[in-house]
């Protein structure tokens, strides 16, 4: 029993291993990676350890009323400040876990339902996928943007009701990319041998169907969270949320927008830091496409 | 009797615009029978509807009409032959309604799942990429309930010795093995139940020959073992003789010849038999016959006998239609006759069984049936011809479908040929 | 013939998306309680028994208090009659159908541009990227490309701002016209422009160039944001499907006869290619509207983003779901349209 454990292991091994020169032959997805850890271990340092930041208040911007007209940057204020007499820097740092972890949140959400509700609908066919596919076309005939927004102004306006609204509008994307892919899945023998091996719908669905169309999405969801960091960060740019005092990157951005004109660097580095960021995310998902692409491993 | 199929027709719905447009008839009017620990191969060309019955056999898609009648006795099944021939529908309810798959509910047939499975062609793709040799083996035994767990897994430990693979296989994943190391997985998992009745699709059409020979030997142990009734479907004759006790020829989508392997390696009767044997390299018996043509398109399939376009034995009342003629007799004219249709005279089929050349006389018309007849056989479907309105009338004679009829011991053809008056 | 049921097919579906689009506005309308419906039409200074006779009033009017499947039909029959409630934010207070009227052609006129500029730059880069395949330039190209794809909207418009607007000068970044010029126009009260609300058609047709010109001047920032937002995903879709034609045989038969390589990109290639594009261009117009909201927010360019924005800020419902339902309906009928040209362009479609 033992050597036969090993040999197995020995065989996985060997398969990560291929996945993972695959992935780190490509430049760009290996610097992307660099970047995106560097994002998660700030968003993880503020979430557990904000001291090693030296973070006073690593959930909440603070506000400096007695010098609230930005400042450049300077020796005390790398990224200087924004209004009102916010630190850059350091409302950077925090900002990071916020918007990471949301659209983290939205992205998994949205996965989730789309993923479920995808493989159901080419699962069982006729009405039922007729019935979804007509859902998922309603959603995609208002633009993503509008219809969170609605739907967060209906919900409230929070951060959390922000997010939610965002996964609202996100799962179709995947239940029509699930679907695709579990349409062709569902057309393998092996599906056919299930069946005449007595194994029912629901073991079929996500036993057989489920874990071959999981790896696309994983790639997909890694190439959306570029796209959701960014319009998450719009939304909170436009105002969406009321007044918050949260360091959140698109919100941070938009304090300054007053003074764009005399002091760019209040724009400037928190949308820097969010175009890094996405452009991390979607080097990863680009150099992750490749291991899952077939031609490119052998 | 293991497994009867009886009056068995599937036709695939087309889908697709507002009306609809017709259906592919993949299986009609189809009976076979398979016995206790006999191997009864299936052959016929690619798209000849094989498959599609080993799926009917098994319920895994569900007929159009007919019964597949499982493990019935004899005495009934008899009695259910007898009642067709009298057309006595109510007893013939009453046994299908006891033994037809067909008539099961989703549980009943997911308990008769133990009793029966099926085997793939496509060693790539009948094995779940995701899923561990030892997995797939023990799917058919957890879901019908009969091992679980360790007992399970013992047994895979075993079926994999069975079949010829070492038991540490059980750790692999499919991409891992060769296409024959698969096929012995994928025969592992389908006799993993101890089933009654299997059906192999094509199980070596994907190997290299020596592995082809292998799972074939490896088959036939394992059917001796297990007494397994096994249903061969391949295109390949060879492995049909070698495989097999009896035979059912299938084309576009009937069964036209079925009997003892050796009586009709040696002495086939249907004319699609003959030509599929003669092809098989190394034959002496006759000299090989070449089939014109291509098999039918079986959304609109021929009328009679749907080999007879292709038949080189093929009589006046095989089948042909006015459409078929109209168009050969255009051929003809616009041809080797070339000037006795008029500019923008055409030859129309009116109806299935009259024709009008437009603008030709009928005493031309006959004169080239005439002349033609010993090349071009569908004229030969033409017993009349006459002036007409506006041309003349071609007039075809009424064509037969051939039933299956009984010739020698145990043997069965569906040709007219062999119809008794 | 094919054609035809496609297209009938395809009107079939406009069916239930139309009445899913309602259902959803509808529902928005009402999921956030009555209260925010009669805020519209109340006055907010009322109070005591007054505000409430006036509430009871209203419900019944509204016909609130009936079942909610009740009052989607009395709903739906409003918005048919082209009653879609009344929006309330500083920059417009009326019914929403009106705020269409007036806020619709600022959109439209900075969306067409955009997609005009779409269109002449993103083109020929994504042709010239494919056929100059892992040249320098496609780098540069696809490098380019994939840094848009990365920035936030908001970003490239305050990039755009501070280098065009801020140090070199050349461009104006605020509003629609500079107030100067317009503050003695008799056509232009209260930064409405008549009669096409288009400030720079209304300019032409009274003939007051330097209105005209000016107007244009402000167009072009918000536009050229605008397009550089939805501009790098149409090089890459562009890129991509040109590369697949470019491998197929009948390209390569063509070249193995010795077609010139240009005519080879400029008959064949292009046009195949281009069709992947046609349905893309649903993508873009999506793009376009969801931009739109984000752009004339920072530009202060008053069209229907701006209405929305405004009234997010102002808790404003008739203008959030006017201007859903009115996107939405833009976005189906010009799918709509796409799909059917998509169909007579493609001679393969065989539904
Ligand atoms: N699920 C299906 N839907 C539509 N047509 C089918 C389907 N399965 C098989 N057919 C058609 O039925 C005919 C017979 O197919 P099949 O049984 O696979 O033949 P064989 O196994 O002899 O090659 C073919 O014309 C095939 O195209
Ligand atoms: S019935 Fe017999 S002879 Fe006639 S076409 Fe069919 S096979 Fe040939
Ligand atoms: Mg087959």
């Amino acid at each position: 029993m033992e050597t036969q454990k090993t040999e197995y292991e020995a065989d996985r091994f060997r398969e990560i291993k291929t996945s993972l020169s695959v992935f780190f032959s490509n430049k760009g997805a290996v610097v992307g990676l660099v970047i995106v850890l560097v994002y998660v271990v700030d968003a993880l340092l503020v979430q557990f350890f904000p001291q090693a930041l030296g973070l006073k208040h690593p959930y909440t911007l603070v506000s400096n009323y007695v010098n609230p007209v930005p400042q450049p940057p300077s020796a005390s204020y790398p990224f200087g400040t924004t209004f009102p007499g916010v630190d850059l820097f350091t409302s950077i740092l925090k900002a990071v876990r916020v918007d990471l972890g949301y659209s983290l949140f939205v992205v998994l959400l949205g996965a989730f339902i789309g993923t479920v509700l995808g493989v159901i609908s080419a699962f069982a066919g006729g009405i039922v996928d007729e019935f979804v596919m007509r859902i998922t076309d309603i959603f995609f005939s208002i633009p993503y943007l509008v219809l969170a927004l609605a739907i967060g102004f209906v919900l409230g306006r929070t951060l959390d009701n922000m997010a939610l609204a965002l996964a609202i509008v996100w799962w179709p994307i995947y239940a029509r990319y699930a679907r695709g892919q579990a349409l062709s899945i569902k057309e393998m023998t092996f599906v056919e041998a299930a069946r005449a091996s007595g194994s029912g719908g629901g073991k079929i669905m996500f036993r057989h169907i489920l874990p071959n169309v999981l790896p696309p999405i994983f790639v997909q969801i890694s190439l959306d969270l570029g796209t959701v960091v960014l319009v998450f960060s719009v939304l909170a740019f436009i105002g969406f949320i009321p007044n918050a005092n949260v360091p959140e990157l698109g919100y941070l951005a938009s304090l300054g927008l007053n003074y764009v004109a005399t002091a760019p660097w209040t724009v400037l580095f928190p949308g820097a830091a969010i175009t890094l960021f996405a452009l991390a995310v979607n080097l990863v998902g680009d150099g992750l496409r490749d291991v899952l692409d077939p031609r490119r491993r052998s | 009797m293991l497994i009867a199929a009886r009056n068995l027709t599937k036709f695939f719905e087309l889908r697709g615009g507002l009306t609809g447009k017709g259906a592919v008839q993949a299986v009609s009017d189809v009976d076979v029978e398979v016995r206790e620990g006999e191997i009864v191969g299936v052959v016929g060309e690619s798209g000849s509807g094989k498959s599609t019955l080993g799926r009917l056999l098994l319920g895994l898609i569900a007929p159009t009409s007919g019964e597949v009648l499982f493990d019935i006795p004899e005495e009934l099944l008899q009695k259910y032959d007898e009642a067709r021939s009298a057309n006595d529908k109510k007893t013939m309810e009453e046994i299908a309604s006891k033994y037809s798959i067909t008539r099961k509910s989703g549980r009943e047939l997911r308990a008769l799942r133990r009793r029966m499975n099926m085997m793939f062609q496509d060693p790539y793709s009948s094995l779940n990429p995701r899923w561990r040799v030892e997995d797939i083996i023990m799917e058919p035994m957890v879901s019908t309930g009969y091992l679980t767990g360790n007992e399970a897994r013992k047994r895979v430990r075993e079926l994999l010795e069975e079949v010829g693979l070492p038991r540490e296989f059980a750790y692999r994943y499919p991409h891992e093995l060769s296409g024959g190391q698969r096929q012995r997985v994928a025969l592992a998992r389908s006799i993993s139940t101890l089933p009654s009745f299997l059906v192999l699709d094509e199980p070596t059409s994907a190997l290299d020959v020596s592995a082809q020979a292998q799972i074939l030997q490896l088959l036939k142990r394992i059917r001796e073992r297990f007494r397994i009734g096994l249903l061969l479907i391949t295109h390949n004759i060879a492995v049909v003789s070698y495989m097999s006790d009896r035979i059912y020829v299938m084309y576009a989508g009937k069964v036209v010849e079925g009997g003892p392997k050796t009586s009709i390696i040696s002495k086939p009767q249907h004319p699609y038999t003959v030509a599929l044997i003669s092809a098989v390299p190394g034959n002496s018996r006759g000299p090989r016959v070449i089939l014109r043509g291509e098999p039918p398109n079986l959304v609109d399939p021929p009328k009679g006998c749907h080999f007879h376009p292709r038949c080189p034995m093929v009589m006046d009342n095989c089948g042909w239609t006015a459409k078929e003629v109209a168009e050969e007799l255009e051929f003809l004219l616009r041809g080797r006759y070339y000037g006795m249709l008029k500019e923008g005279s055409k030859v129309v089929p009116q109806g299935e069984l009259e024709i009008l050349v437009e603008g030709a006389k009928a005493e031309e018309v006959r004169k080239v049936i005439e002349e033609e007849k010993e090349e071009v056989k569908s004229l030969r479907s033409i017993y009349e011809v006459r002036e007409g309105n506006g041309g003349a009338l071609v007039k075809l004679m009424r064509y037969d479908i051939p039933g299956m009829y009984r010739t020698d011991e145990g043997r069965e053809v569906s040709c007219l040929i062999y119809r008794k008056t | 013939m094919r054609l035809w049921i496609y297209i009938a097919r395809r009107l079939l579906i406009l069916i239930p998306t139309l009445v899913g689009l309602t259902f959803i506005v509808f529902a928005l309308t009402h999921a956030g309680g009555n209260n925010l419906i009669l805020a519209e039409y109340i006055n907010p200074r009322l109070s005591g028994p007054a505000r409430e006779e006036a509430v009871a009033k209203l419900t019944a009017e509204l016909h609130l208090n009936q079942p909610i499947y009740v009052q989607y039909f009395y709903w739906l029959a409003e918005v048919l009659k082209g009653n879609w409630g009344y929006t309330n934010t500083p920059i417009f207070s009326g019914s929403v159908t009106q705020a269409i009227a007036l806020f619709m052609p600022n959109t439209l006129s900075i969306s067409l541009f955009a997609a005009l500029l779409i269109w002449v730059i993103g083109i020929p880069l994504g042709v010239f990227s494919a056929v100059n395949r892992d040249s320098v330039g496609d780098n540069a190209v696809r490098v380019t490309s994939f840094g848009l794809y990365s920035m936030p909207i908001y970003l490239i418009a305050v990039a755009l701002i501070l280098a065009l607007g801020v140090y070199l000068k050349v461009l104006p970044f605020a509003g629609v016209v500079n107030p100067l010029l317009v503050s003695n126009v008799p056509w232009y009260h209260n930064g409405i422009s008549y009669p096409t609300h288009i400030l720079l058609i209304d300019a032409i047709i009274h003939g007051d160039w330097v209105v005209a010109g000016n107007a244009f001047l402000h167009m072009i920032l918000p536009s050229l944001t605008l397009a550089l937002g939805v501009l790098a995903g149409v090089i890459r879709i562009l890129r991509a499907s040109m590369l697949e034609v470019l491998d197929q045989d009948y390209i390569k038969l063509a070249r193995a006869k010795g077609v010139p390589e240009r005519a080879v990109y400029n008959l064949h290639a292009r046009r195949n290619a281009i069709l992947p594009t046609v349905t893309f261009f649903g993508y873009t117009v999506a793009g376009l509207l969801g931009g739109a909201v984000v752009v004339e927010e920072v530009f202060n360019y008053p069209g229907i983003g701006y209405w929305t924005t405004q009234a997010l800020l102002n808790n404003d419902v008739g203008g959030i779901l006017g201007s859903t339902l009115v996107f939405g309906l833009i976005l189906i009928f010009t799918s709509l349209i796409l799909d059917i040209v998509y169909a007579f362009l493609d001679p393969r479609i065989k539904y």
